[in-house]
């Protein structure tokens, strides 16, 4: 598995686990909540990780339709 | 020192500049992407773990085995395993009482004396547990089964 692949589905593992104790419905899902920061998840995988800004950029986008990015200052 | 006074139909106005951030979160397609990998793996899992040996031998599908099945053959494998493993013991006086506890352990075996049996040999094996170790679990199973 690639460097790519393999970040995507930790980006996608580290989302749901910050989704799943939240206690919120399906409809959190499609409507969207308030989730965890792409610069927090980069600081993690990047910054602290083993990971560059490019893997990362690349494997968020990799995500596609599983991780929904939206731009906010905290609340949805 | 004057206080500044406002006129009256004066405004006072404070900009704030708030960043915005971007963030993300699941999607249902996403969510539904990571309930899948258990369900991959077990059934990777399924063919590795079908067994068949001895004659109560299980048959699981869609399950994963854990029992230790115990057969009379697998019980004759175990003494001479343990023997073998007793003679190993460097000490002759130690050795000799392990020994001689394997057979009146494996008489025991399905009766009532089995709990005896196995603390008079655990008593005597207790300063080699590397060497009885390896069987404890089956024969703590025998305990429970007898």
């Amino acid at each position: 598995m690639s460097t790519v692949d393999d970040l995507s589905k930790q980006i996608l593992a580290d989302v749901v686990a910050y989704f799943r104790p939240k206690d919120l419905g399906t409809s959190a899902l499609s409507k969207g909540y308030v989730g965890p920061s792409i610069a927090a998840l980069g600081m993690k995988y990047c910054a602290d990780g083993p990971y560059s800004k490019v893997d990362f950029d690349l494997a968020v986008k990799l995500q596609g339709k599983q991780i929904h990015k939206y731009w906010s200052n905290g609340a949805v | 020192m004057v206080p500044f006074e406002n006129k009256p139909d004066s405004q006072f106005v404070v900009m704030g500049v708030f960043s915005k951030r971007e963030f993300v979160y699941v999607t249902e397609k996403g969510y539904k992407a990571t309930q899948k990998s258990p369900a991959t793996r077990s059934s990777t899992k399924l063919a590795e773990n079908i067994h068949f040996h001895g004659d109560n031998a299980p048959f699981n599908i869609n399950s994963t085995d854990n029992s230790t099945d115990i057969t009379s053959e697998t019980n004759e494998q175990l003494f001479v395993q343990m023997q073998e493993a007793a003679r190993s013991i460097t000490d002759e006086n130690e050795r000799n009482e392990i020994v001689s506890r394997l057979p009146e352990l494996e008489k025991a075996r399905g009766t009532g004396g089995f709990l005896q049996a196995y603390q008079n040999f655990m008593a005597s094996a207790a300063n080699h547990v590397t060497v009885s170790a390896p069987f404890l679990p089956i024969l703590a199973q025998m305990l429970t089964s007898k």
